[in-house]
């Protein structure tokens, strides 16, 4: 049985990605990258689809109900062209506060515009503030029945387009954690000439989407635009953050899907001295481990967001380690491969529309917004020393890495989420995972690895660590490692877990041979299959 | 101290000099002009026109042909100053030199004349790059051209019957040069009894023989235009061999060695941009209310790429010797270490990258986006010494031999021949021995000394990274007295703790000499000085 039937069925109504033109091929992908063009084929291919209704609960007239439905419903879509995912997801993203915390009628004009079609934004940064957030500048001030809003926000997606703003804004009569608030502003109801919309910003990548800013000038929203309560943004943001951030790592899987078949399939080709590229060992290699990191990402991505819907308790650690690892995997694998192609990387005109390089500059973007390498990173490391509370029990992860998983349908349950738990059921498993793992044959080195690493996570709980240090990174990275691993390790069995393991605790070591070989020519079966190169994939 | 290499690097500060300040936006050679021409595609031809009305092309012709070229450091120099600047018009340049290489290196004196006559008129020979024709297509490519791992193997030229030594070549290639309007080129062409080289010039095309088709569009380095060469029976005789018949293969090897340390010197060059992009946004830019260079993390990604940056510069300085003192050993030497300078420059710019976060993302933000041109193009740059092969490039002893000694007189340019005997021998040794016996002023003696074992013991035999040690030992034992940062050793020790990371090896924070670092970074940055071992003043 597929676990995901719409992404199998919008697999195929959306057709061979390798078509000279139409909506969501690699050719439209490329065509509208180097024109700087909305992709508006391949956005209404999807609306006449059904796209939008995958967007909005089921409770409120949509279609969703499983994050790891919408997580690979991103994925397909992204491995035709990241920028269209970025765009057609961005009415779900952009409306996480409304999900968590809107009142019914926010939560129904807000559905229903998304149903509609119509484009929304989520617009919580400004320029030269970056992640700090209590930082910012544009105000409300209260007035009679609502708000007068001043100041800006930069770099912000749709914002041009959209008709509900999801609005974060300080309140200068508060100070503090509670001086943030978010607002649902609804442009349709702005006044005229109380806002302007600031010019486009180009980007290096994801070029055809809109990205820019707007100003409010002395904008009045009434209070019934509050989400949440007045006070509460920061917390509502910050939940918002950790579902998105969850779900962005399908967008990273999607380009790396792509590249790394497009990669393969260059490669097959590709003529060096008296043979195949693709026949040389380093190749072979470098393929391999790409393929390993991809199933490794997956794996991962798919066990934080069933923590999400599962635990959403744990889900501020689960997805600062997805938003971290996933992205970062795939943008440091998309780069290798680039090495290895070689002058081919520079033709934009080549193999399969030129699109690798395209993919390689969008999928920067994913380790970028809604919390960046260096913000995830602190926030694990500042979780660390609840690693050292007891009474976590792994048990309570058990039904995250069954074969098959039915949430509770989204957004409920949700309620908890980002409320900090100082027990992490994931870690509590390392022992169990490593058990695991050494009854397994050629499992040793990993479980070894992995006991070393989770005794090194302790010796840093106990420690002070600044999470902002060089120090913190690190340590913040060794905890999304070592949850990772365990995550691996507990996921249904398979043969390349072990060295999925060693490859997330000793990146950078090079695959033993006869690992290499075996990824090597089961990615070769796949690639000649025609199959998607994904284990949870839609055919 | 090295006289040649401080000479060379004083041209290449009087040409960037010459240049003009490249943060002036009115400048033709500046960064926004850089940005601009790459995202419209168009070649930077007034960045090209510029340096070689300062005097370019007489540095690009050796100077028993009449130039000013007198060794490989100047060619170094120049094109990293150049590739500060613009990677786009410094790559295209650098494979017009390439191009011309095996003339100066074998080519008879009419030849040398007529290439140096090219260069006086600031034109430039096309770089071919065989093999983009085949695979592009799916076929097999060409039958027995594509045997050697250079760029010209596969450019392919049929013979055809001629009486006695003519031949009519027939072909298509593809040409590294700006817009398909290359003067000329050294390809290889199939001669019967073997592969022989040719130096073609397009003045000497009398009959349509010679047809420039459309040129490729690339990402990286967008403005340079691969262009698509058409041979139609031009007619060639021995006036335009180059070396002897059936000798092609060996000639064109010859200049593997070069390519790797002119893309070195490029790959130094984008670098440097990006850390002075970097330094200068992270001092402006605050967060939690202080500049983010302020922020540990920041500070040591700051280090750790000015210290990959200096080893870049050591290993590169090292080739150069190596090329004027004991040639025979410098195409082995250029094979075992010349791929990893571009190799850390490319982790330098990602690791920048991260530091710019969304600035780097926005085409038009910090320093007009230069960075992210920088990114793209440093990781395809190497392109430029991808001859048709995959790295690792053939075993040193497969390598032919040494070109630079076997007609000593021609070759006058590669420097000065110091007498057998100069080898410095095992450099990391005499710095141990040195440290032990005389001491070091500070307190950095025990933990250099700990490294260079600790060194010895994790880099495998005959890895690069040792190579690279080795070349910054040589730098540290020619300039140890030119300052406190280098007497008390701070200087090596920055280096080879960051090569010993590199080789996975965890090293202590060594906050002293990183802070030394950081305090030299910032000297640099506001002296408007060239990031270098040794003072290179810029504009």
């Amino acid at each position: 049985m597929n676990r995901f039937p719409a992404a199998e069925e919008l697999e195929l109504a959306l057709g061979d990605p390798h078509r000279p033109t139409g909506p969501l091929t690699f050719g439209a992908a490329m065509a509208g990258d180097h024109a700087d063009r909305w992709p508006h084929g391949s956005l209404d291919r999807l609306r006449s689809w059904g796209y939008p209704a995958h967007l909005v609960p089921a409770s409120l007239g949509g279609r969703l109900t499983s994050l790891e439905e919408l997580l690979a419903l991103g994925r397909v879509v992204a491995r035709r062209d990241p920028t269209v995912a970025v765009i057609a997801n961005s009415p779900w993203a952009s409306g996480t506060p409304v999900w968590l915390a809107g009142t019914p009628e926010q939560q129904r004009d807000y559905a229903d515009a998304v149903l509609r079609g119509q484009w929304m934004s989520l617009a919580l940064t400004e320029f030269d503030k970056g992640a700090d957030l209590l930082s910012s500048d544009l105000t409300a001030r209260r007035v009679s029945g609502g708000y007068v809003l001043d100041g800006a926000k930069w770099v912000i997606n749709n914002i041009r387009l959209a008709r509900f703003v999801c609005l974060l804004v300080r309140e200068p009569s508060m100070t503090g954690l509670r001086s943030l608030t978010l607002l649902l502003v609804d442009m349709e109801r702005l006044p005229a000439g109380s806002y302007e919309l600031l010019p486009r910003i180009n980007t290096h990548g994801i070029r055809g989407a809109d990205i820019s800013g707007m100003r409010f000038l002395d904008a009045f929203v009434p209070s019934s635009a509050v989400l949440g309560r007045p006070g509460r943004g920061l917390d509502l943001t910050i939940r918002s953050l950790i579902t998105i951030r969850t779900l962005v790592p399908g967008l990273s899987l999607g380009a790396f899907d792509t590249g790394l078949s497009c990669a393969f399939d260059a490669l097959r080709y590709r003529r060096v001295r008296q043979g195949r590229a693709i026949d040389l060992p380093r190749v072979r290699a470098e393929l391999a481990a790409a393929d390993l990191d991809l199933r490794v990402a997956e794996t991962l991505a798919t066990c934080c967001v069933r923590i999400l819907q599962h635990l959403p308790a744990l889900a501020p650690i689960a997805s600062a380690v997805a938003k971290y690892l996933v992205p970062h995997l795939a943008e440091q694998r998309l780069r290798r491969l680039a090495g290895v192609l070689g002058a081919r990387y520079l033709l934009r005109q080549d193999h399969w529309y030129g699109v690798y390089d395209k993919l390689v500059r969008d999928a920067r973007l994913f380790s970028l917004f809604d919390g960046s390498e260096p913000v995830v990173l602190s926030s694990l490391a500042a979780q660390v020393s609840c690693l050292t509370e007891p009474g976590a029990d792994p048990r309570a992860t058990d039904e995250v890495f069954r074969p098959s998983f039915t949430p509770r349908p989204y957004p409920s349950g949700l309620a908890t989420l980002g409320t900090a738990t100082d027990l992490d059921p994931v870690i509590a498993g390392l022992d169990g995972a490593c058990a695991g793992l050494e009854r397994g044959a050629g499992s040793a080195r990993a479980a070894a690895l992995l006991r070393q690493a989770g005794r090194d996570l302790l010796a840093d709980a106990r420690r002070d660590v600044d999470p902002r240090s060089e120090d913190g990174q690190a340590v913040g990275e060794l905890y999304a490692r070592t949850f990772a691993a365990v995550c691996l390790a507990r996921s249904e069995p398979a043969h390349w877990l072990a060295a999925g393991v060693e490859s997330l605790l000793r990146p950078g070591a090079p695959l033993r041979r006869e690992t290499a070989e075996s990824l090597f020519q089961d990615l070769a079966a796949r690639h000649a299959d025609h199959s998607a190169l994904s284990l949870s994939r839609p055919v | 101290m090295d006289q040649t290499i401080e000479a060379a690097l004083g041209t290449a500060a009087r040409l960037d000099r010459a240049l003009g300040d490249p943060m002036d936006e009115r400048n033709p050679a500046s960064f926004r002009a850089a940005v601009t021409t790459d995202r419209e595609g168009r070649f930077p031809q007034h960045l090209r026109d510029a340096a070689f009305s300062w005097g370019l092309g007489e540095y690009l012709t050796p100077a028993a042909s009449g130039g000013r070229l007198r060794s490989l450091d100047h060619c170094l120099a120049l094109f990293r100053v150049l590739a500060r600047r613009d990677l786009t018009a410094a790559s295209v340049i650098a494979a017009g030199f390439l191009a011309g290489l095996p003339v100066w290196q074998r080519g008879t004196p009419a030849q040398r004349q007529a290439v140096a006559a090219l260069l006086r008129r600031h034109e430039l020979l096309g770089l071919p790059l065989g093999e983009t024709e085949q695979g592009a297509d799916g076929s097999d490519g060409m039958d027995g051209a594509d045997v050697i791992a250079a760029p010209r193997t596969d450019s392919l030229a049929e013979s055809l019957a001629g009486a006695g030594p003519g031949w009519s070549l027939s072909g298509r290639t593809t040409l590294v040069g700006h817009d398909g309007h290359a003067a000329g080129t050294t390809l290889l062409a199939r001669t019967g009894t073997g592969v022989t080289a040719f130096l073609l010039l397009r003045e000497a095309d009398r009959g349509g023989h010679w047809r420039s088709d459309p040129a490729y569009e690339t990402h990286g380095l967008r403005g340079s235009a691969l262009g698509r060469l058409t041979l139609s029976g031009f007619p060639a005789g021995p006036a335009e061999m180059v070396g002897p018949p059936g000798e092609g293969l060996e000639t064109t090897a010859r200049t593997l060695p070069v390519a790797r340390l002119v893309v070195a010197g490029l790959a130094l060059g984008g670098l440097d941009t990006c850390l002075r992009a970097v330094v200068a946004f992270t001092r402006s830019r605050r967060l939690y209310g202080a500049p983010i260079l302020e922020l540990e993390p920041v500070a040591v990604r700051l280090t750790d790429v000015y210290a990959d940056l200096l080893i870049g510069e050591a290993v590169c300085h090292e080739l150069c010797r190596v090329a004027r003192t004991d040639p025979h050993r410098f195409p082995a030497a250029s094979a075992r270490v010349g791929d990893l300078v571009p190799e850390l420059a490319g982790d330098g710019v990602e690791s920048l990258a991260i530091v710019l976060g969304a600035r780097a993302y926005c085409s038009t933000e910090h320093w007009h986006g230069i960075v992210e041109k920088m990114r793209r193009d440093v990781a395809v740059v190497t392109a430029l010494s991808d001859f048709g092969d995959l790295p690792p490039a053939a075993p040193p002893d497969e390598l032919p031999p040494d070109p630079f000694v076997l007609v000593p007189p021609e070759l006058a340019w590669l420097g000065e021949h110091v007498p057998e005997g100069a080898d410095d021998g095992d450099t990391l040794a005499r710095v141990r021995a040195l440290v032990r016996e005389e001491g070091l002023p500070g307190p950095y003696a025990p933990r250099l000394l700990e490294l260079l074992d600790r060194l010895a013991e994790i880099a495998p035999p005959g890895d690069a990274h040792l190579d690279a040690a080795a070349a910054c030992a040589s730098a540290w034992l020619r300039g140890r007295h030119r300052d406190d940062f280098h007497a008390t050793g701070a200087w090596l020790l920055l280096c080879l703790r960051r090569i010993a990371v590199r080789l996975g090896d965890p090293q202590p924070a060594d906050t002293g000499p990183r802070r030394r670092a950081m305090d030299r970074v910032e000297l640099d940055h506001d002296e408007r000085r060239l990031f270098s071992d040794i003072e290179v003043p810029l504009r």
